[in-house]
């Protein structure tokens, strides 16, 4: 079924199909979370305030200025800065193991610039980091990472571009210790 | 492995995603919660409108106000008339 007949069968009170979209959007959005927030503890918390609020704010989207993708990603950027502002900030030496989620046949030189990438990644500004994510990680359009991010095209590939210049310095800095 | 593998096979492990297969039941939860909630403020909202207005002692000083309001604008216009 097409979104917006989704969205209108959901705003006329079939609130079941609301399932629907949230089986859509459930892995992008708590991925999204968990990459922006750092935190892979609370991420499905703060999805599912995600989802409440868009249920909620939904009779407010308005299909002629932006996709239904770009309107929740953009609830999701604003409850993960939110969930941010409210956490104390990590030092970077307190930054969560990711090692669990990694394929042990990894090699431990792969294992050692992961960590290293990962903790490049967080240490990013965060407008930085939340742009390459959605670049790089989401696979979204320039196009609609500055809607999200209420920002021009030409801000977003900068940021994306300083993001990944960051990150290769981290390779660079791995090859020349190897 | 090389650094640019690397790099991509770290991009493509922080696109990996295990949500709790609950998930959308408990989002499916919340908002049959939220949406029942909402419901009972209303029926309360309307309870409390029919009470209210049912009430002949409500009825009573709303119909006092009433006459109070009108009788003031009648002296009122009586009032300018006189003075012009």
């Amino acid at each position: 079924m097409q979104e917006l007949e989704l969205i209108r069968r959901i705003l006329d009170g079939q609130i079941e199909f609301f399932r629907f979209i949230v089986e859509r959007y459930e892995r992008p959005v708590v991925r999204m979370i968990r990459n922006v927030t750092c935190d892979s503890v609370s991420c499905e918390d703060i999805a599912q305030d995600v989802f409440l609020a868009a249920y909620r704010k939904l009779a407010s989207f308005d299909p002629a200025r932006s996709s239904f993708s770009t309107w929740l990603f953009t609830i999701t950027r604003n409850k993960s800065i939110n969930a941010m502002k409210k956490k104390r900030p990590l030092l970077l030496g307190q930054l969560p193991d990711k090692v669990s989620r990694r394929d042990p046949s990894y090699e431990a030189a792969a294992n050692e610039m992961f960590d290293r990438l990962d903790k490049k990644l967080q240490a990013l500004p965060s407008k930085q980091r939340r742009a390459f994510i959605l670049a790089e990680f989401e696979g979204l359009p320039y196009e609609q990472i500055a809607q999200i991010e209420g920002t021009k095209i030409g801000t977003v590939k900068s940021r994306i571009n300083r993001a990944k210049e960051n990150l290769k310095s981290a390779i660079k800095s791995f090859e020349r210790e190897i | 492995m090389k650094s640019q593998d690397i790099y991509n096979a770290w991009k493509e492990n922080n696109r990996q995603i295990d949500i709790a297969k609950d998930f959308t039941d408990s989002v499916m939860d919340q908002i049959h919660r939220h949406r029942k909630y909402r419901m009972i403020s209303l029926l309360d909202l309307q309870r409390f409108i029919e009470v209210f207005f049912h009430n002949p002692i409500t009825q009573a000083v709303l119909l006092t106000a009433g006459a109070i309001a009108g009788l003031a604008r009648i002296a009122l216009v009586f009032s300018m008339l006189s003075a012009v």
